[in-house]
């Protein structure tokens, strides 16, 4: 994997989807290198790496507009790169037209074509690829059974549903079993409970098919942890960040990311010097520093990325918080696993939302949102609170 | 219930009162000289019914030879409108060159122009008194233009966005992705071309055609203008036999067949655009 995005400490090591063995050592299927793309006069992608190994499912992600369906065009073949390259399968295809790279696309609106029965429809890559009518005929039912659309090869299109098409769609994109596949936002166009039921038809079918290299494309980021071996995250045409979706949530490496994922607190902070700061890195070498953010000393997680002085934001997940124990029980920092930090503000709303509430916690210089349980008691808005979280949940980023 | 039936039918009477004067205009100015001219086409010479008069057409040569001309001209009228709107489609959709949207605009606009005026500007430009003819005419050149080959021109210059529009229509609709998904399956662009393009304009194409062919059989100002001598279609042979020879029981029989080609014509076109628009 590229050497972008983060640095995980060696106690994270149960939390963080350990890469697939030796996968390093087998050729990449897809390889993008500096690859630059412009529409016009904008630069929509700016000097991408990005390789994906046999096995691995990369979901690209992002909001619209940051590049992420661009790249994915770029490498299909649809979009020109300005600079850069694109090798596939070991062979550099950075010219070749789409219909010569030898992937399979699925899109959002699935794409069938109209004019054609499903069994047709999956039927057309390997016509194309002059294949004879017996193996045509052997894949097309392989395939439509390994979507479960077995029984619908003589239907058209129109006459599925939304699920049903995706499934084709699927099939179809497999049949010519590509170097990879390509998943432009395949989910979108499907209502919430569809949505979930393809992301485990999508996982099944990549347990079917173990070789395979998949890049998805979505703006969604459970659906991204859901599919995803590694995240790549874009933003305006640049790669902010990639690594396990794991890792990426639990050790943001920049602002950006952090937001990204989940509901987090980036609360401003500023990093304690010189005496002040004891030095702390415990048995496992991760490395921790003091912070202060309203007159309250914390203790955050560093990366390789965090700043060492100065201001800085400290990312706190929602979820993070608990009520804290009677003062003077927790916070006193002299046992690595018993030491917590603690906040004390003011609140200033809770709002029930069935299983947690939701708490604005208000510290002067800056406002938290916190979840608690359900069933904890919290103090009426107004009421000083104390939270308390633990110093593996604060991670010390980078000021934007 | 009942009283609500009742005032059903007060209503269903009241809409009825409602249609009477448009459908009575309607009798007037269409059915009655229709039917004066079916009635025409059925006299016998001896005052009763009969089918003398298609009997004489249909022995006559004439009639045979206009069929035929007809037939003719707009078949190759429409043929070449075809291709030349397939391939014009085509382009202005898939390979914009400077101006396609101009181009698009005056399909638009062509629509709205008699035919005949057509006609007149070709002969301006290539007539037997136009620049073109008076260059060639010291080389011994002969207009081409009075004849066949002039209607058929005529024809295509102003039949063609007949077929273009309805194509553009299609393609507009037709999904990018489509086209996508079929080249990164593996199939060159032609393959895309013939396998996803064309079957996705075939309905559109259909009825541009059909409706073509409708045209190109009932036109009449083009070919008054270009081929009065040589190309007598069904058209200039009722318009022949009733203001020249007065013969209306021939030129209504004449004007009957004519009727009925159409109408058979315009059936085939229904049912394309009714494929089209499921």
């Amino acid at each position: 994997m590229s050497s972008v995005g983060i640095e995980s400490p060696a106690t994270e090591s149960p939390i963080v989807t350990p890469a697939k063995e030796g996968e390093n050592e087998r050729p990449p299927r897809i390889a993008v290198r500096g690859l630059g793309v412009s529409y016009g006069t904008q630069r929509v992608l700016e000097a991408i790496d990005l390789e994906v190994f046999p096995g691995e499912v990369v979901v690209l992600l992002g909001r619209s507009g940051s590049g992420k369906s661009t790249l994915l065009r770029a490498i299909a073949g649809f979009v020109t790169a300005e600079s850069g390259s694109i090798v596939l399968g070991g062979r550099d295809l950075t010219r070749a037209p789409p219909h010569a790279r030898g992937l399979g696309l699925v899109v959002q609106n699935y794409a069938l074509f109209p004019h054609m029965r499903v069994e047709e429809n999956v039927a057309f890559g390997l016509r194309a690829r002059r294949r004879s009518r017996a193996d045509t005929m052997a894949a097309v039912t392989r395939f439509l059974d390994l979507v479960g659309m077995g029984a619908y090869r003589q239907r058209y299109p129109r006459e599925l549903s939304g699920g049903q098409q995706q499934r084709v769609a699927l099939a179809r994109a497999l049949a010519i079993e590509p170097d990879a596949l390509l998943l432009d936002e395949p989910l979108s166009a499907l209502d919430a409970p569809l949505r979930a039921e393809m992301i485990e038809e999508l996982r099944r079918l990549h347990e079917r098919l173990p070789d395979i290299a998949v890049v998805h494309v979505t703006h969604d980021q459970s659906e991204a942890m859901a599919l995803a071996d590694r995240i790549v995250l874009l933003h305006e045409g640049r790669i902010v960040a990639q690594g396990s979706p794991r890792a990426l949530y639990d050790r943001p490496p920049n602002a950006r990311t952090a937001r990204f994922f989940g509901q987090a607190n980036l609360l401003p902070v500023t990093i304690l010097q010189g005496a002040e700061r004891p030095a702390h890195t415990d048995a496992g070498g991760s490395a921790w520093s003091p912070v202060c953010i309203a007159g309250q000393t914390l203790l955050a997680a560093t990366t390789t990325s965090s700043p060492t002085n100065g201001r800085a934001l400290l990312c706190v997940r929602a979820s993070e918080f608990r009520l804290a124990r009677p003062s003077g029980a927790a916070g006193d920092g002299s046992d690595g696993g018993a030491r917590m930090n603690v906040l004390q503000g003011r609140v200033r709303s809770v709002h029930w939302l069935g299983a947690t509430q939701r708490l604005l916690v208000d510290l002067g210089e800056a406002t938290i949102r916190a979840e608690l349980p359900e069933r904890t008691t919290v103090p009426r808005p107004g009421e000083t609170i104390a939270l308390e979280f633990a110093p593996e949940g604060a991670v010390l980023l980078a000021e934007e | 219930m009942r009283a609500a039936i009742g005032r059903d039918h007060g209503l269903a009477a009241w809409r009825s009162a409602w249609l009477a004067p448009p459908v009575a205009a309607l009798g007037l100015i269409f059915a009655y000289p229709f039917a004066w001219m079916v009635g025409r086409a059925f006299s016998a010479p001896d005052g009763g019914y009969g089918l003398a008069a298609f009997e004489a057409i249909l022995r006559s040569r004439g009639f045979i030879a206009s069929l035929l001309a007809t037939g003719r001209i707009s078949l190759t009228a429409t043929a070449i409108c075809v291709v030349l709107g397939v391939t014009l489609a085509l382009a202005i959709r898939f390979a914009p060159f400077p101006g396609a949207r101009v181009v698009s605009r005056v399909i638009d606009a062509y629509l709205a122009f008699p035919s005949f005026l057509i006609a007149i500007a070709l002969t301006f430009v290539y007539g037997s008194s136009g620049f073109l003819h008076s260059l060639l005419a010291g080389a011994g050149g002969r207009s081409f233009l009075f004849g066949f080959w002039g209607v058929v021109i005529a024809e295509v210059t102003y039949y063609t966005p007949f077929v273009v529009r309805p194509l553009l229509a299609a393609l507009d609709s037709l999904d990018i992705a489509q086209l996508e998904a079929a080249s990164s399956l593996g199939a060159r662009p032609i393959e895309v071309l013939r396998r996803i393009v064309l079957p996705a304009m075939m309905p559109s194409l259909f009825a541009g055609g059909s409706l073509c062919l409708l045209l190109t059989i009932n036109e009449f100002g083009i070919i008054l203008i270009m081929g009065v001598k040589h190309s007598i279609t069904l058209p200039m042979l009722i318009y022949g036999k009733a203001i020249e020879e007065f013969d209306y029981p021939g030129a209504s029989a004449v004007a009957i067949c004519n009727v009925a080609l159409s109408l058979s014509l315009y059936l085939v076109y229904r049912s394309a655009m009714r494929r089209l628009q499921r």
